[in-house]
C-alpha cells in the first residue's frame, strides 16, 4: 500500500513545479493555469448535466474482428 | 501512443543544451514516466476494460470521478492532438517553405487529423499495423545521423555547420522550466494504451511486458542521439523545431535531411493516428455509461471502430490547431497530469479494495 502511494508522489511534484513555473503564459488573455484549471472545472456541472441523461449502450456479446496483441 | 522517436525533442535540447538535456531525458523517464508505467502494467493487466483508465477510477473511486476522468482527458487531448499536426507541418516547411505559411499550414494540419481519423475508422488493426512499419521509418535516420556524429565527431576541430534559423516555427529560447516541460511531454501517455484493452487478447501478460519494453527503448531513443550530437560538439542556440533536418544535412547531406523530413512527418501522422485510436474510446466508454448519447457508443459492423466517437474526437483536435508549440504543450501536461493525480488515487483505493486483482499481474510496485 506505501509502495502504491509513493508511486504517485514523484510524477506530482514534477507536475506542481511545472504547473507553477509555467503560470506566466497566456492564452487568449488568460493565465494558462486559471485557463487550464477552468476547463477542468467545467467538468463538475457536464457530470450533472450528462448524467443518466440517455440509455447505456449495451455492446453485442460478436466477438470484435480488429483484436490486436500477442496470438494465444 | 508516448513516443515518435526524437522528434520533438528539438525544443528540449535548445533550452537546456545537449549535456544538461541528457540529464533531464535521464532522470524524466525515473520520476516521470517509470512511475506511470508501473501503475498502467497493474491496472491495465488486472482492468482490461474499454475505455481503460475512465473504467480504472470509475471502479476505484466511483462514476462521479470516472466522469471527471474522461472529461480531463479529452479536454486534454484537444491540445496535446494539436502538436503532432504541427509537428508534421514544421518538417515539410524544411523542405518545403512554402508549407510554413499559415494558411497552408493549416490546412496540411486538418488534412493530417482527417487521415489519421479515416485510418481508425478502418478499426485498430489497421492502425496496429501500421505503426510497426512508422515506427521503423522513424527511427532509421537516426540510427544513420547518430553514427555519423559519433564517426565525424571524433575528428579534430570537426564542429557541424548547422544553420538551424530557416523554416523552424519557434526561436523563443524557452529556458530549462520549458525544457523539463518538453521532456515530460515526450515521455507521457503510457496510459493511452489502456483504453483498448478490450481489443488487446492476454492483457495480463501484454501490458506490463508491453510498457517496460517500451520505457527503455523511448529512453534508449531518446538518449542516444543527443549524446552523439554532445559527443560531436554540435551547438544547440538556434536548434528549434525541425532542426534535425539541417543537422541531418550537415552531416550526412541532402539524402539524410530528406530521409529525417521523411521521419518527421511520418513521427506527426503516426502519433495522430495511434492516439486517434486511443481517445476515441472513451466517449465509446461513457456513451456505454449512458454520458453520451448512443450513437457514440456503436461501432461498425466490419471493423469495430466507434465511428462517430472518432468523427467527434477528429472535430474537436481541429479547435486548437493554431496554438504554438510551447502553450500546447504547458496546457497538455497541466490536463493530463490532473487525469494522471486521479488515477494513482484510483490505484491506491483499488488496491485497498480489491487486493485479489493485483494478483494477476506481478507489478513491482510497492
Amino acid at each position: 500500500m506505501t509502495g502504491a502511494v509513493l508511486l504517485g508522489v514523484l510524477p506530482m511534484a514534477l507536475l506542481v513545479i511545472a504547473a507553477v513555473k509555467n503560470a506566466h503564459e497566456t492564452l487568449l488573455g488568460v493565465n494558462a493555469l486559471a485557463f487550464g484549471t477552468g476547463l477542468a472545472a467545467l467538468g463538475v456541472p457536464m457530470y450533472f448535466l450528462t448524467k443518466d441523461r440517455w440509455p447505456r449502450v449495451v455492446r453485442g456479446a460478436a466477438p470484435r474482428p480488429d483484436v490486436v496483441g500477442e496470438p494465444r | 501512443m508516448v513516443a515518435g522517436g526524437p522528434y520533438g525533442l528539438e525544443e528540449l535540447i535548445e533550452g537546456a543544451g545537449t549535456k544538461l538535456a541528457l540529464v533531464v531525458l535521464l532522470v524524466t523517464p525515473v520520476v516521470w514516466s517509470l512511475p506511470t508505467a508501473l501503475l498502467v502494467g497493474e491496472l491495465g493487466a488486472a482492468l482490461p476494460e474499454e475505455g481503460g483508465f475512465y473504467a480504472w477510477v470509475r471502479r476505484g473511486l466511483g462514476p462521479f470521478w470516472g466522469f471527471e476522468e474522461a472529461w480531463l482527458s479529452l479536454v486534454a487531448s484537444v491540445f496535446d492532438m494539436a502538436i503532432y499536426p504541427a509537428l508534421f507541418t514544421a518538417y515539410v516547411a524544411r523542405l518545403w517553405p512554402a508549407a510554413g505559411e499559415p494558411h497552408l499550414r493549416l490546412l496540411l494540419a486538418v488534412g493530417v487529423v482527417a487521415v489519421a481519423a479515416a485510418m481508425n475508422l478502418r478499426g485498430a488493426r489497421s492502425v496496429g499495423s501500421a505503426s510497426v512499419v512508422l515506427g521503423l521509418t522513424v527511427l532509421a535516420p537516426f540510427v544513420a545521423l547518430t553514427a555519423l556524429l559519433v564517426w565525424r565527431g571524433n575528428a579534430d576541430g570537426f564542429v557541424p555547420p548547422v544553420d538551424a534559423s530557416g523554416g523552424g516555427e519557434t526561436a523563443e529560447h524557452i529556458g530549462l522550466v520549458g525544457a523539463l516541460l518538453v521532456s515530460m511531454w515526450n515521455a507521457m501517455g503510457w496510459d493511452n494504451a489502456s483504453t483498448i484493452a478490450a481489443e488487446v487478447e492476454r492483457p495480463e501478460r501484454a501490458y506490463p511486458r508491453g510498457v517496460a519494453l517500451a520505457l527503455l527503448l523511448v529512453t534508449v531513443t531518446y538518449l542516444v542521439p543527443v549524446g552523439a550530437m554532445a559527443w560531436a560538439h554540435v551547438p544547440t542556440e538556434s536548434f528549434s523545431t525541425g532542426a534535425w533536418v539541417d543537422l541531418g544535412r550537415a552531416v550526412g547531406g541532402p539524402a539524410l535531411a530528406v530521409a529525417i523530413v521523411v521521419g518527421g512527418m511520418v513521427c506527426g501522422y503516426g502519433m495522430q493516428s495511434a492516439l486517434s485510436l486511443s481517445y476515441s474510446r472513451i466517449p465509446l466508454a461513457l456513451a456505454e455509461d449512458g454520458f453520451l448519447p448512443p450513437i457514440f457508443g456503436r461501432t461498425a459492423a466490419s471493423t469495430g471502430a466507434p465511428v462517430m466517437a472518432i468523427v467527434a474526437c477528429a472535430l474537436a483536435w481541429t479547435l486548437s490547431l493554431g496554438l504554438d508549440f510551447q502553450r500546447l504543450v504547458a496546457l497538455d501536461i497541466l490536463l493530463y497530469g490532473s487525469s494522471l493525480a486521479l488515477e494513482f488515487v484510483a490505484l491506491v483505493a483499488l488496491r485497498r479494495r480489491e487486493p485479489s486483482s493485483r494478483a494477476r499481474c506481478a507489478c513491482p510496485a510497492g
